[in-house]
């Protein structure tokens, strides 16, 4: 036997891989993602610096873009949140649960992913004005809901339901049955059982389920104009100034505070991704 | 009598998968439930561990009525085919679960549960293994960090579903020789089920033998081997042939040559179908009695060096050669003499 003395190998960047086509591939991935993505963002950063970091800021700052880039990621986050709670009951009765017309129920989750968002807006303006049906039930309360922050709540929150079910749903159709009948013989309630066995594991889901829902929330448009009102400082959403700014020709003010809501959704997809990558890699499932 | 199970029914809609089943298992016994998959013997296991309600029948745990008893409350160890380990917690957490869900009373110090998951890692010879995860291990390691978790819980039975089934045949037998160690260090009242009939002869004290929810035959390993008690029992057991023969006052034979059944009384007087296992075959030279048969292999190497046959019939035939017998040519005419064989009715 002979000692084979170890190749020497140039430092690369890239790890040697056994598939081939990675050249081509990654070319493609970088092509499609510039023209598709990167380029038309570049010009919607590059745009607001022709005029200055100071009168940018001056833009950015005032109290009315301010109110409107509070009210979209304060309720884009609070929809996010609703949706995740209930998506994941739904996913849970879904995939855990036999019953008549689950095909149909099932179905019915992607209906705010195929309706026209301005539909939806409509239809819940409808419903939820002082005379709808159950804006009728709600204003004796004192409950008003249409052209409100409330309003726009409830739009967000029709909208970015399917994101989290069908996150949810495949991970949770992956859990074995027997890790919850290993708990119970183990001695776990059902809530620790769900608290230290189900949520874990269906944790990574449930951020990029909650992550997808507020990413669209952030940049809806169409469903919320209709039943929010938009009634500067107090019911109008940031994607709708943005067009009034078009409106007015003052590309500038509309490209601020698009680059500001831009960066804000990065990071905070960015966060969310790597909490995930962090968890992953915690628990030893990487690869 | 440590564990009785009085007459357990189970329904799957209209199929039965227990039908009044049985059974009486003493302290620190080792049974082994043994039957082909849709048998029974996962569905009886799962009600043991409170896993499944039955919906007849009774078990009864030293004298104690389980039926009210959640699978939480029943301290039943229970072993999965797959292990069912916990993927996000390392190993040492997955071990220690039981003891960390533990509320009130029974709730122990984390020193005291630290100190049980090193001697519980130490016993499944994974001492220096605790920080990894379950999806670093091979599945032999899992599934011994499987056992060391329901160990955890000193359980008053360890139930064990083909525990073994999803593990390699050499990885299987060393399993199995370190489970028979453990069992008898322990002394635990184990039930544990498969369909492979060798690892059920070699690990249980008993094995019970299932089939379309009833139980077939209960026996030590050599009486369920030696002695099975219907046409079932000695086909499942392996390396069955059936053999055409003639029964006349009790003397079972085969073109003239006469069989030995043992105790087993072969019935009444009839053309009968005989279970004959390879070894219990003679090979005798053309002309001899016994079932005029054709070599069609010869497979001189391994544990039992055999021939294939085909008999008048059409059927083929495994037969052995025994020591000192002359070897038989391919396409030989030769005589079969069962000399051992049972003829059920």
């Amino acid at each position: 036997m002979t000692a084979s003395a170890p190749i020497a190998q140039p430092k690369r960047w890239l790890k040697p891989s056994v598939l081939p086509g990675f050249g081509l591939t990654f070319g493609l991935t970088l092509l499609w993602l510039s023209v598709v993505v990167l380029i038309p963002l570049i010009a919607l950063v590059i745009r607001p610096w022709e005029m200055g970091l100071e009168r940018f800021i001056d833009l950015a700052s005032r109290p009315r873009v301010v109110a409107a880039l509070r009210l979209s990621f304060g309720t884009a986050a609070a929809a996010a949140a609703v949706n995740l709670v209930f998506g994941a009951i739904i996913a849970w009765v879904l995939v855990r649960t036999e019953f008549p017309g689950k095909r149909i129920i099932d179905a019915i989750v992607d209906l705010p992913f195929a309706l026209p968002t301005a539909v939806a807006g409509i239809a819940l303006a409808a419903l939820y004005a002082p005379n709808g049906w159950i804006g009728a039930l709600l204003d004796p309360l004192g409950i008003q809901v249409a052209y409100t922050p409330l309003g726009i709540f409830v739009a967000l929150t029709f909208i970015g339901l399917p994101f989290v079910v069908r996150t949810v749903q495949p991970v949770l159709e992956d859990i074995d049955a027997d890790l919850e009948d290993a708990a119970a013989s183990l001695g776990a309630s059902r809530l620790q059982t769900l608290a230290r066995v189900i949520a874990p594991a269906l944790a990574p889901a449930l951020l990029t389920g909650f992550a997808l829902a507020f990413a669209r929330a952030v940049g809806e448009y169409g469903s919320v104009i209709f039943i929010a009102g938009n009634i500067p400082q107090v019911s109008e959403i940031a994607p709708l100034l943005i067009v009034i700014r078009l409106d007015e020709f003052d590309y500038a003010g509309a490209a601020a505070i698009g680059v500001f809501m831009l960066a804000v959704s990065f990071a905070v997809l960015l966060a969310l991704n790597l909490t995930q990558r962090w968890a992953r890699r915690a628990t030893g499932n990487e690869s | 009598m440590s564990l009785e199970i009085d007459s357990v029914s189970k329904w799957f809609g209209a199929f039965a998968a227990l039908d009044k089943v049985s059974l009486v298992g003493a302290e620190g016994e080792f049974l082994a439930l043994l039957g082909p998959s849709g048998s029974g013997k996962t569905t009886l296991l799962r009600i043991l561990a409170g896993l499944e309600r039955p919906d007849a029948g009774v078990v009864r745990f030293n004298g104690e009525d389980l039926s009210g008893t959640s699978a939480r409350d029943r301290r039943a160890g229970f072993v999965f085919q797959h292990y069912a380990l916990f993927r996000h917690m390392t190993v040492a957490k997955n071990i220690a679960f039981g003891l960390e869900v533990r509320r009130g009373a029974e709730k122990l110090p984390k020193k005291e549960i630290a100190a049980r998951v090193e001697r519980l890692l130490a016993l499944v010879q994974l001492d220096t293994l605790g920080g990894r995860y379950p999806a670093q291990l091979s599945g032999g390691q899992r599934q011994r960090v499987a056992l060391a978790r329901a160990l955890a819980i000193e359980p008053r039975m360890l139930l064990l579903d083909e525990p073994f089934g999803a593990l390699d045949a050499k990885v299987r037998r060393e399993l199995r020789r370190w489970l028979r160690g453990l069992h008898a260090e322990m002394g635990l009242t184990t039930i544990f089920v498969t369909h492979d009939q060798e690892e059920a002869l070699d690990l249980a004290d008993r094995v019970v033998v299932m089939n379309n929810g009833r139980i077939e035959q209960v026996g030590a390993p050599a009486d369920v081997y030696g002695r099975p008690a219907n046409a079932f029992v000695y086909d499942f057991m392996g390396g069955a042939n059936r053999l055409p023969c003639d029964v006349r006052g009790g003397v079972v034979t085969f073109g003239g040559f006469a069989a030995s059944t043992g105790d087993h009384a072969p019935g009444p007087d009839r053309a009968a179908l005989a279970y004959a296992r390879a070894h219990d075959i003679r090979v005798a030279p053309e002309g001899q009695p016994g079932l005029p048969a054709t070599v069609l292999a010869v497979f001189p190497a391994g544990g039992q060096p055999r021939v294939e046959c085909r008999l008048g019939d059409g059927q083929v035939v495994e037969a052995a050669v025994r020591t000192g017998d002359p070897w038989p040519a391919l396409g030989q005419r030769i005589a079969l003499q069962p000399e051992r064989v049972r003829v059920f009715e």
